[in-house]
């Protein structure tokens, strides 16, 4: 196996950790996320998909954990109109963070970058 | 512009399709203000009426499409002309008075007496939640089912054979096979429950997955050009999980109904799955796409293609594990996040799925390749238009949902049922606006069948 | 296969991406189904234990050597093939599912003996596990050997060779599976007190 093929298998699965650990593996994808990026070179694809999983989840983490934590606190935790928002909000937020790292997945098993709108092409 | 001449007989379903959705969506919006308005419409159409005729609405207009997305479909991948083109008008007609009759039934008698009419005391199957159709409908169902089925059949096993015409015909053969537990009406409640279930759950997250699936593989094969072989390995891993998921699942709906408490462990574990076929499905189309060997003219039905992966995903999958689980379902059993899911779900997986085959399938029964500029640019605003409302419609529901919910059952002291109705009164309204734009989406749809321009370049042949 | 594919196709695990995916998803349904099993014998413990000791340890035993020998012979199958022998390769496919075969038949046995004991899915918490996680590896084991079938039919067609052996290693990759899922099952539900 060359080392292009490597780093390929190494981006794609960045790209899949970077998915579980938006889904089943929370804490334990992200870290073997952060042992990929610690492994891969700069410029390199599978730093380059790397670097977008460790991106997606910390932006995950913050719109997820601490907006839904500031709603709960700001909210109180007696409140049915806190459930109401951090139900819906979690919920469709969350699926979004999972379709956006499931077509980045997609896109890290051709090797490519990310690009614009696919409909636009 | 279609391979073989007798495809064009899906076009006849496609069209009363369309019809009915548009009476689906009518009766949806009168229920939507019904709400909030108890007496609007009242005697004429009252509630109980509205909604019955909008489910029935909505699970006939789904057959006519997954009938008609069949006899396209078939022949194209059996490589050979349907077995009996004559068989699939008639049965059309038939199906389609048949139809007819029976939501005119609905809203001109009241329903009792519509049961006294149809002599359902010979065979008593009426007056359940989605299984309202007399029993005479029903034998009609049965038989333009069969009949369907033996066409489509026999078009398959006289041609050639492929995954996806395998699947579709398994997953057709299952419908019809799992209706007739339509015809099962124990006395007792919790049998006749758990027998209905047989038919609903086993249906929409079971056979009808596989329906789904083979139609929107064979979309995706057309538009994309990606090899069949990836794709078929595909469907294969989509349909293993969705049977192995789906069939069990249907625990999730015995958790109260009086059936034994082991159903609260399998129900949970197997439909807490359910979310992955769907996710598989996302994964698959998201991935063809990506992988396409060309850029189809038909941009309007790559889009309700992709629209269908992603919004099943989220109707039935994310929406569905919402409350699957037996611990939260105890708090939001037949409560407003029960409709939210049912809205999405069906919306995303069926109703989207069957608007990907008309958008794909009808320019070429009308001679073209794709729709016009103008037509694709409508039919893509329609698109935007009726799924970002349906969005709403769902969000609107969930909220309405947590808040009753909280107020009836969670609550230290919890409100009675019709005083919390009128607590989620503004989500009703707010849905009410979504269902208004959901409605204009669909005229815009319809419109653009209609609507002139310049003819698409094609890139290649 | 198509190129497309391939670029996906990490070379560290045999056969097709496809099944593994599968093997993965099947993995996890047997997974969750085990968490809960524990979960819930650490609140009925007193209860798991004393039924445990109704189960037949020896057909299990018996069931467990049936499938590893089983596994045995499907990897004896890959090596066949890998060497271009057909032949040998379909000899060692059809002795992994006479391994399966005898599983089913012990079993159904087991079974038997439970069900006219009167025991059923209700009868209590820990017949409820036992019954559903056993049965439904039951199924899995009949088509893991709808699956060896399959490639049995495939190979005598002459569809397999030393530079086309994939589909062997698929269907190998998934009995492991079948197999390895018992092995947790068995010390799991039968022994483990």
């Amino acid at each position: 196996m060359n080392s292009d093929e490597l780093q390929l298998k190494r981006a794609s699965k960045a790209a899949l950790f970077s998915l579980l650990n938006l889904t089943v593996l929370p804490v334990i994808g992200f870290i073997i996320l952060l042992l990929i990026y610690q492994k891969s070179s700069s410029d390199s694809i599978d730093h380059y998909y790397s670097v977008i999983g460790i991106k997606t989840n910390v932006f995950a983490g913050i719109a997820l954990l601490l907006v839904s934590g500031l709603m709960i606190l700001l909210g109180g935790f007696d409140s049915p109109w806190t459930w109401v928002y951090v139900v819906s909000y979690f919920t469709f937020v969350h699926a979004l963070f999972i379709l956006f790292a499931t077509w980045v997945l997609v896109r890290s098993w051709t090797g490519e970058k990310l690009k614009k709108n696919i409909l636009s092409k | 512009m279609m391979k073989y001449e007798s495809q064009g007989v899906a076009k006849l379903y496609f069209i009363a399709a369309i019809g009915l959705f548009t009476g689906q969506i009518l009766f949806g919006v009168v229920m939507g203000l019904q709400y909030v308005m108890g007496d609007f419409l009242f005697p004429e159409i009252p509630f109980n009426v509205a909604r019955m005729v909008h489910t029935n609405l909505l699970i006939v207009w789904l057959l006519f499409g997954f009938m008609g997305s069949a006899y396209f479909l078939v022949p194209e991948e059996s490589e050979r002309e349907l077995y009996a083109p004559w068989l699939a008008k008639l049965m059309f007609w038939i199906f389609l008075v048949a139809g007819a009759l029976t939501i005119l039934g609905y809203l001109l008698v009241p329903y009792a007496q519509l049961a006294d009419l149809t002599m359902n005391d010979l065979l008593p199957t009426m007056g359940r939640e989605f299984l309202e159709q007399p029993t005479i409908t029903k034998i009609g169902i049965v038989i333009v089912a069969l009949a369907f089925i033996f066409n489509i059949g026999m078009t398959i096993l006289t041609g050639r054979k492929t995954v996806i015409n395998l699947v579709l015909l398994t997953g057709l053969v299952g419908l019809a096979v799992f209706f007739l537990f339509s015809f099962y009406n124990p006395d007792n409640i919790v049998l006749d429950k758990y027998f209905w279930w047989f038919v609903v759950h086993l249906w929409v997250e079971g056979v009808w997955e596989l329906i789904m699936a083979s139609l929107l593989a064979f979309v995706l094969i057309k538009v994309t050009g990606v090899d069949r072989e990836v794709i078929e390995k595909w469907l294969y891993i989509i349909i293993a999980m969705a049977l192995i998921s789906g069939l069990v699942g249907t625990g999730h709906h015995f958790f109260w109904i009086g059936t034994p408490d082991y159903w609260q462990w399998l129900g949970s574990i197997f439909s807490a799955l359910e979310p992955i076929p769907f996710f598989m499905m996302t994964l698959f189309a998201f991935n063809v796409v990506n992988k396409r060997r060309r850029d189809h003219p038909n941009k309007a039905a790559v889009l309700w293609a992709l629209g269908t992966a992603v919004m099943a995903f989220l109707g039935a999958g994310v929406w569905g594990f919402l409350h699957t689980l037996a611990p939260v379902n105890y708090y939001t059993h037949g409560t407003q996040v029960t409709a939210a899911h049912g809205h999405m779900a069906f919306y995303g997986a069926y109703v989207m799925v069957v608007l990907t085959m008309i958008s794909y399938s009808m320019p070429l029964m009308r001679g073209q390749k794709a729709g016009n500029q103008k037509a694709q640019v409508l039919e893509m605003w329609s698109f935007w238009l009726m799924t970002v409302s349906m969005v709403f419609i769902t969000l609107f529901l969930t909220g309405a949902g947590i808040l009753q919910v909280y107020l009836q059952r969670f609550s230290e002291d919890p409100l009675p049922f019709m005083v919390v109705q009128e607590k989620v009164a503004l989500f009703y309204w707010m849905r009410e606006v979504a269902g208004l734009v959901f409605l204009i989406g669909l005229i815009l749809y319809i419109y653009s069948f209609f609507a002139k321009g310049d003819e698409v370049v094609f890139a290649e042949d | 296969m198509s190129k497309a594919h391939s670029e996906i196709e990490p070379e560290l695990l045999p056969g097709d991406l496809a099944i593994w995916l599968f093997i993965f998803m099947e993995l996890l349904v047997f997974g969750i189904f085990f968490i809960v099993y524990a979960i819930m014998r650490l609140k009925n413990i007193e209860m798991f234990n004393q039924y445990q000791l109704t189960l037949n340890r020896e057909l299990g035993a018996a069931n467990t050597l049936l499938l590893i020998t089983s596994s045995y012979f499907v990897v004896r199958a890959v090596h066949a093939i890998r060497l271009n022998n057909v032949s040998n390769c379909i000899h060692w496919l059809y002795a992994a599912l006479a391994g399966g075969t005898g599983f089913l038949i012990l079993k159904s046995l087991e079974y038997y003996d439970k069900f006219s004991a009167g025991i059923r899915l209700s009868t209590n918490t820990f017949y409820m596990f036992y019954l559903s996680l056993t049965l439904f590896h039951f199924l899995h084991v009949i088509l893991g050997m709808l699956i060896l079938f399959a490639i049995v039919i495939k190979a005598c067609r002459g569809a397999y060779s030393d530079q086309n052996y994939t589909g062997v290693e698929t269907g190998a990759s998934y009995w492991h599976m079948v197999d390895l899922v018992w092995i947790i099952l068995f010390p799991l539900v039968y022994i483990i007190r």
